[in-house]
């Protein structure tokens, strides 16, 4: 179903929107940059420019997360409290890139193991995307085989034009939340048709370069011994900078607080493969003890580990590792060296 | 200017370099304004080498232990070659007073600089994404993804430590090669701004600089970058707050402001004796936070109160750490 | 995690401080005090995690410079003191949360009247607040 909303009703449609749920956009913050928060007005919503560093993952995958309370009873018996949230939500303003993150993110956790804290939240959430035309020059989606305008994972997916945004609703839950706001929208006329490919066309020529991965799918492992991770893991500090920015990094840490003798609480945070202590045994061994195979590990798992698991690529091309690496280390000349190796062999 | 050094400093390393051993300094990086730092083992590689405004990153980080190990080839017998600004060259002196590599196996290459460029900074001035950046003498000329041009004065682009001349004075070390005019570069220094900025603490009444601080810290992901990339930080994989074993933990993994705050205390404690303010903390945080409100404050105390000022020399001790009988205390 | 409203005392355990600690547990219940084999083996990041999390005061109890047990442990240690001072100051903390006091172990006096004294000092400061912000 397609729609089009015009461009002084967006406003109101953001406010019958916030009505329905919690609204989650990009929102301009005190320190000048544009993050997804929970909307306060809806007149602080930026919609275009750069893509927030910080994803919209953790509105369904939290970097801290209470699993459950625990309290022990007088009599010695121990209580549980699962703690779920599992308030409605809506996310306006999901690039592809992160839309694809996110559908990532719901099948690894419904796949190998039930993860209940995440897919409860996807239950209750509804995103809603939005065509990329502001491109940085860190991303890379069409190395991936994304595009800017790919709406996977999306209930809702809007666009812009000059005259009018496109609405496109793609799910039932979207169709749910759209038949809910009468009146705002118009129908489409067949001529809309094109409104995406040309956004795409546009998009995808300020994209800086494109190495296609997606011919070498499968066959990544092969540069597994290769020496270009040196070169990498020479530079890189081994901070946690790239994960915790990554859309698609899924691991966590678990931990028992307790608060008084009686009183605590499980909780888990986001863990970075890059930390030395993240595979160290209780023995003191340590299979991943060099940088290298960190590193290695991290790129592969983006490249190969999960196309083994899932069949998907667990990097969508947002960039966010290099935009945020403070050793400038460049996603993309890594794919290059990958690809080239992967291609020719090592030299 | 920045050109004439490059060329210099390749010139330089062509004659002092010999078979097996190791060059570390910048070059360039696939994206505008970005540089990286470089291995080098080959002659030929030294034609890569790059100098110039954009050079942010301190190569001295990679000089410690740690580092070391995961970067030489096994049997190393050769010498590194490291390219300095001045600022780092003070934090290798760091590293070599808090014993982390003999000043044997190091060959100290400083070069002259007239100051680095902010990239954020400028990025932050650009309406959308930086697609070609260069420099002239006195200026940035940037291209953005539409095409749009914009010109930026270096003056007013500067990283912060570059504003004030006390980050800028060369250590007091015998062992260097400098690469420029060393007797101008001293003299431009004398006539440039040397005072210490006001900071937080000293205009913000305790509860107003704690409400700034929650605020400003909230925006902490707890990465790690900070501490990873700090040259006074070398505890590396035995770091208090990842140490395993530690029977108690100092600071819990959930991220909360507070906790956040604790953190930011505790490794702002634990580096004070070394920091040279040479600022990565603050360049490195992918969230920009300004950390220079804590390390100057404690620069500052380290020089009022203790007379010490980390990184002057290769050979002092540090001061927290040492004390022998009958010495001052302060 | 900290007590609230506690005052927590590190003395270092020279035999002859018996005396003074029974007669500060007398005096104050709400201090606690934990003892430590030398106050220049203090980690002063504990002092700052106890006062972050809302402990009204940290007291670290060592002898005097140069008596010290272990020659120059407790010399060391008040360097660092003092840092610790600077980093509660910079954090926006008084500084005078955190105290350490050098008297000679027998000395019961002296020590009681300076206790009294930083207790009557902190006595002013509100608690801090510490971590009210639960996992959510």
């Amino acid at each position: 179903m397609r729609k089009r909303l015009k461009i002084n009703n967006l406003q109101a449609f953001l406010q019958e929107l916030q009505k329905q749920a919690t609204l989650i956009a990009p929102v301009k913050t005190d320190a000048g940059e544009r993050e997804f928060r929970p909307v306060e007005q809806v007149a602080d919503i930026v919609l275009e420019g750069s893509n927030p560093l910080r994803s919209p993952k953790e509105y369904l995958f939290p970097q801290m997360e209470t699993l459950y309370t625990f309290h022990l009873q007088k009599d010695g018996k121990a209580t549980l409290k699962e703690t779920l949230h599992n308030e409605p939500q809506i996310i306006l303003g999901i690039r592809p890139c992160d839309l694809h993150a996110i559908a990532y993110v719901k099948e690894f956790y419904s796949t190998t193991h039930q993860d209940v804290y995440v897919l409860e939240k996807w239950k209750h959430t509804i995103l809603i995307g939005w065509a990329c035309q502001n491109p940085l020059n860190t991303c890379f989606c069409t190395s991936v085989g994304n595009s800017p305008v790919d709406s996977k994972g999306a209930d809702i997916m809007m666009a812009k034009t000059d005259s009018f945004y496109l609405v496109e609703v793609l799910t039932v839950k979207g169709k749910d939340l759209i038949e809910k706001i009468p009146s705002l929208l118009e129908d489409s006329p067949e001529a809309d048709n094109e409104v995406l490919p040309s956004i795409q066309k546009q998009t995808e020529s300020m994209i800086r370069e494109k190495v296609d991965l997606l011919s070498i799918k499968g066959r990544i492992d092969s540069a597994y011994s290769s020496s270009i991770w040196k070169s990498y893991s020479d530079v890189c500090i081994a901070c946690g900078a790239c994960t915790f920015n990554c859309p698609t990094c899924t691991c966590f840490d678990s931990a028992d607080l307790l608060e008084t003798c009686q009183d605590g609480c499980r909780y888990r945070t986001w863990d970075t493969c890059q930390n030395y202590a993240f595979t160290l045994h209780a023995s003191g061994h340590n299979p991943r003890a060099t940088r290298e195979a960190r590193l290695r590990q991290r790129v592969m798992h983006k490249y190969q580990y999960s196309v083994e698991q899932l069949g998907l690529f667990s990097c969508t091309g947002c960039g966010r590792c290099t935009r945020s690496c403070p050793v400038n280390i460049d996603m993309v000349s890594i794919i290059k060296d990958i690809k080239e190796v992967v291609d020719h062999g090592e030299e | 200017m920045k050109k004439q050094i490059e060329q210099n400093v390749q010139q330089l390393l062509t004659q002092i370099w010999k078979p097996g051993d190791l060059i570390i300094a910048w070059k360039n990086a696939s994206l505008p304004g970005h540089r990286t730092p470089a291995f080098l083992y080959r002659k030929e590689d030294i034609q890569d080498i790059v100098f110039d405004s954009f050079c942010d990153i301190s190569l001295a980080k990679y000089l410690n232990e740690r580092n070391r190990q995961e970067i030489l080839p096994p049997h190393f017998k050769g010498k590194i070659h490291i390219v300095c600004k001045p600022c780092d060259a003070k934090s290798v002196m760091q590293t070599f007073s808090d014993q982390q590599i003999s000043e044997t196996l190091v060959n100290l290459i400083v070069v002259a600089c007239d100051g680095i460029i902010d990239r954020k900074k400028i990025e932050k001035h650009c309406d959308q994404s930086i697609v070609d950046m260069q420099e002239t003498d006195f200026q940035i000329l940037c291209t953005d993804i539409s095409g749009k041009e914009y010109v930026f004065e270096k003056r007013e682009s500067w990283l912060r430590k570059c504003e004030d001349a006390r980050n800028c004075d060369l250590p007091y070390y015998y062992g260097y090669y400098f690469v420029g005019d060393e007797k101008e570069y001293r003299t431009r220094l004398k006539h440039r701004y040397q005072t210490h900025k006001k900071l937080p603490q000293d205009t913000m009444s305790p509860k107003e600089l704690q409400q700034k601080i929650h605020q400003e810290l909230s925006r902490c992901i707890r990465c790690n970058a900070c501490r990873n990339i700090c040259p006074a930080c070398f505890c590396s994989d035995q770091c208090v707050f990842d140490k395993p074993k530690e029977r108690a933990k100092l600071v819990e993994n959930q991220v909360t402001t507070e906790n956040t705050i604790l953190y930011h205390m505790i490794r702002f404690h634990h580096i004070a004796p070394n920091c040279t303010g040479c600022g990565e903390c603050e360049r490195a945080c992918p969230k920009d936070i300004p950390l220079h409100i804590f390390f100057e404050y404690f620069n500052r105390c380290m020089e009022e109160e203790f007379g010490y000022k980390p990184g002057k020399t290769n050979d002092e001790r540090q001061k927290l750490l040492s004390y022998n009988l009958g010495e001052d205390l302060v | 995690m900290a007590n609230k409203e506690l005052i927590y005392l590190f003395p270092c355990l020279a035999e002859q401080r018996k005396k003074v600690l029974q007669e500060i547990q007398k005096k104050y219940p709400l201090v606690q005090v934990v003892p430590i084999t030398c106050a220049g083996r203090f980690n002063t990041s504990v002092a700052l995690k106890l006062i972050h999390e809302g402990a009204k005061g940290v007291i670290v109890l060592g002898c005097e410079p140069g008596d010290c047990h272990y020659r120059e442990g407790s010399a060391i240690s008040e360097r660092r003191f003092l840092l610790t001072k600077y980093t509660l100051k910079a954090f926006g903390i008084e500084e005078d949360r955190f105290q350490a006091l050098w008297h000679k172990p027998s000395d019961v006096k002296k020590t009681m009247a300076d206790i009294d004294l930083f207790i009557e000092r902190i006595s002013t400061f509100d608690t801090k607040g510490g971590s009210n912000e639960k996992a959510n």
